[in-house]
């Protein structure tokens, strides 16, 4: 047995490893005898044992990690749990985010839409650095502004209907001028933005906001079409925003107004396309009509009653 | 062994997708989801409904003066008032409607009028076959709202998808009743249909 356990450990193996064999081996008989279970197993525990020793010590190791962490886990649990009940309600990370950013926006002056700017509403925010993971480019303070602009002419538009002065076309006129009003404070950097909303890695959000913009807007004045003017009303609003938003990126006037008047320019040629859509929704409407009949005539020449 | 190599392929892709997320945009909040998750189901079912309208006035305009034309009616109605309590909805929930309206539209005046020249028992199969599909699909989107609505705000939408759901079962048993199992090709036909329903399923949640 002996001389089977030397040769599996192997010859090239250092001789205290033999020694150490040949130790265990003293044991395997006296556990042979005590526990009288099968030779085979008995014989084979050295290097199931060496193997277990390490084995062992890894997974302890590997144990202890885990508990350090579940520790660890625990603290930050409770460390959470404190700050909860000392700053009031528990902050989500959009939260956080969102209260970043709108520090940063007071630094686009100077800074632009960049990640300097984000660093900076960090530090006033007096949050930690590290928080810098959360954001990934200057183009998060673009999409938070767009959002934050988006809620604020839905809520406006909200406003007025309650009021009830305005309505219809007049009033989607009216929130388009509103939501663009939010962006001549930035003029002087809004062409950076734009910038940064045409490379692909951003075009996905730009596109989002830009579309959630045109369909609150129709929204907001409760349109219903659920149809595929749904899309074209919104791309047309869509259109008519971003190229008034291009126009106030070289417009001198005082105020902007210029880009006002261009927006509701466009905004009534719309119109008249509205009219043209009526015409092409009844010529629809006629080839569905021909439709049947077509059927109806095969309908006849199957004779089918 | 394959089964616990799959797990562990899984867990790890799906630790890297949150880890690529987390680097170039946030995880949608709960709510933000829910929201989705309604407005890829008022979508689907609003194209469903409409493509199902469809169906019925083709059947009509071929089936119209026989005998089963009163039967047809009466499903046509009731999919007319689903359809309009979808386009209700939409504005309701600020849903998008699919982009595919047209070919549904035209898809189903096909399918309900092509099948209904092969005679009443295949447009009655036609019948059981969509139906089939919906109250199956149906129910799957009940599952979902159950796990993740909100039960009291979302009441009215929960309510609404339970009536129709009965609706399109009561459509699959009377075209049953209306020996749809002797049409040509009963099997291939149906199950040709299912497929197609399922397909535009698919399409219709996304775009």
């Amino acid at each position: 047995m002996q001389r089977l356990l030397t040769l599996r450990v192997g010859t090239s193996r250092l001789n205290r490893a033999v020694n150490l064999c040949q130790l265990n081996s003293n044991k395997l008989t006296f556990k042979r005898y005590a526990t009288n279970g099968q030779p085979k197993e008995t014989i084979d525990p050295l290097p199931k044992n060496t193997v277990k020793l390490t084995g062992s010590e890894n997974v302890r190791s590997v144990y202890g990690a885990l508990a350090s962490a579940t520790e660890t886990k625990n603290d930050t649990n409770t460390s959470n749990k404190t700050s909860a009940s000392q700053d009031g309600p528990f902050q989500s990370e959009s939260d956080l985010r969102d209260n970043v950013l709108r520090e940063s926006l007071k630094f686009v002056e100077e800074l632009g839409w960049t990640i300097d700017a984000i660093r900076a509403g960090i530090r006033t925010s007096n949050q930690s650095s590290t928080i810098e993971g959360l954001f990934s480019s200057g183009y998060d303070l673009v999409d938070y502004f767009q959002r934050d602009a988006n809620s604020k002419m839905s809520a406006y538009m909200k406003e007025q209907v309650k009021k009830g002065e305005i309505q219809g076309t007049r009033l989607l006129i009216d929130s388009l001028k509103y939501r663009l009003g939010l962006v001549i404070p930035y003029a002087s950097t809004w062409g950076q933005a734009m910038a940064q909303g045409a490379l692909p890695q951003n075009s996905m959000r730009s596109w989002k906001s830009i579309l959630e913009l045109s369909s609150d807007a129709w929204h907001g004045i409760g349109d219903t079409s659920t149809d595929i003017n749904w899309y074209t009303k919104r791309l047309v609003v869509a259109t008519v925003y971003k190229s008034a938003e291009v126009y106030m990126l070289q417009d001198q006037s005082q105020e902007k107004l210029d880009t006002m008047d261009f927006l509701e320019r466009r905004l009534n040629d719309f119109q008249t396309l509205g009219s043209l859509r009526n015409t092409m929704s009844k010529s629809l409407s006629d080839t569905a009509q021909i439709t049947s009949g077509i059927f109806s005539v095969i309908r006849n020449l199957t004779s089918r009653r | 062994m394959i089964t616990s190599r799959l797990l562990l392929r899984e867990i790890s892709r799906s630790k890297s997708i949150r880890f690529l997320s987390s680097l170039t945009s946030f995880e949608p909040n709960p709510e933000q989801r829910t929201r989705e998750l309604i407005d890829k189901i008022i979508r689907v079912d609003q194209a469903g409904e409409l493509a199902a309208d469809r169906i019925y006035a083709g059947q009509m305009a071929v089936l119209g003066r026989t005998d089963v034309g009163p039967t047809i009616q009466h499903m046509w109605d009731e999919e007319k008032a689903h359809l309009a309590k979808f386009n209700e909805l939409i504005p309701k929930y600020k849903a998008r409607p699919s982009v595919l309206l047209p070919l549904w539209n035209v898809a189903g005046y096909a399918l309900g009028a092509g099948t209904a020249l092969l005679g009443k028992e295949a447009a009655m199969a036609c019948t059981v076959a969509v139906e089939a599909v919906i109250g199956e699909h149906y129910n799957n989107q009940l599952r979902d709202l159950m796990e993740h609505a909100d039960q009291t705000k979302d009441k009215d939408l929960i309510e609404t998808i339970k009536k129709f759901r009965d609706d399109e079962n009561q459509h699959h048993d009377t075209g049953l009743a209306n020996n749809a199992e002797q049409a040509p090709f009963y099997q291939g036909l149906t199950s040709a249909i299912k497929m197609g329903c399922r397909l535009g399923i698919y399409v219709a949640e996304r775009i």
